[in-house]
């Protein structure tokens, strides 16, 4: 697995401590999976930062039916809605809001919304 | 868990599919609004998970919504 991982860095040009750091790992772990495999959390961050599945990560099988780059729409995505998911990650970068949320799946835009009017009426800041 | 972060808490009337938010503040705390609709068992569950966001410095990171949501949502403790 750290072979492939390290074939997929070197695709796009960063370094594994890049790809360490950006996932929020510890510098080096990555290089002990092949020794000990990581959480599925921890795999899925990383399969996801190289554009490509977990399967792929863990197969041995090099001509696998998964290919090394996934599209984005082939990915389960969390909000069901791609308005929804607009906004929710407008509230997560915007200074102005950084906001995150638990929310269904299936929340409409017009929902969401209820965070601005909020956050305009009562300012958010302790 | 992570040395605790002030976190002060809220109860507000929201729509039910919004069961909560946190906005991370200027001066380094957080602030969770929870829906006032919800039993507080879920109110609860809520809780915890907007501090597995805060606890997992989600704020800082550059990923996008979806894969902050999944992986808060496959988190424990």
């Amino acid at each position: 697995m750290y072979e492939k991982i390290k074939m997929l860095c070197k695709e796009k040009g960063i370094s594994i401590r890049t790809l360490e750091s950006a996932c929020g790992l510890s510098h080096g772990s990555v290089s002990k999976w092949d020794k000990h495999e990581p959480s599925h959390g921890k795999l899925y961050t990383v399969a996801d930062y190289l554009g490509v599945s977990v399967n792929y990560l863990l197969s041995e099988n090099p001509d696998t039916d998964d290919t090394p780059v996934q599209k984005i729409e082939q990915q389960e995505v969390y909000y069901l809605d791609n308005d929804t998911r607009e906004i929710a990650e407008f509230y997560h970068k915007n200074p102005q809001y950084r906001v995150l949320l638990d929310a269904s799946r299936k929340i409409r835009p017009e929902d969401i919304d209820f965070v601005r009017q909020f956050l305009e009426k009562f300012g958010g800041d302790e | 868990m992570n040395e605790l972060e002030d976190v002060y808490v809220r109860l507000a009337d929201m729509p039910a599919t919004l069961y909560g938010f946190t906005r991370a503040n200027c001066d380094g705390s957080y602030t969770v609004i929870v829906n006032s609709r919800l039993s507080p068992e879920r109110r609860l569950k809520v809780y915890r998970h907007e501090l597995r966001h805060i606890n997992g410095l989600d704020f800082e990171k550059e990923y996008n919504v979806d894969l902050i949501e999944k992986i808060a949502h496959k988190r424990k403790g």
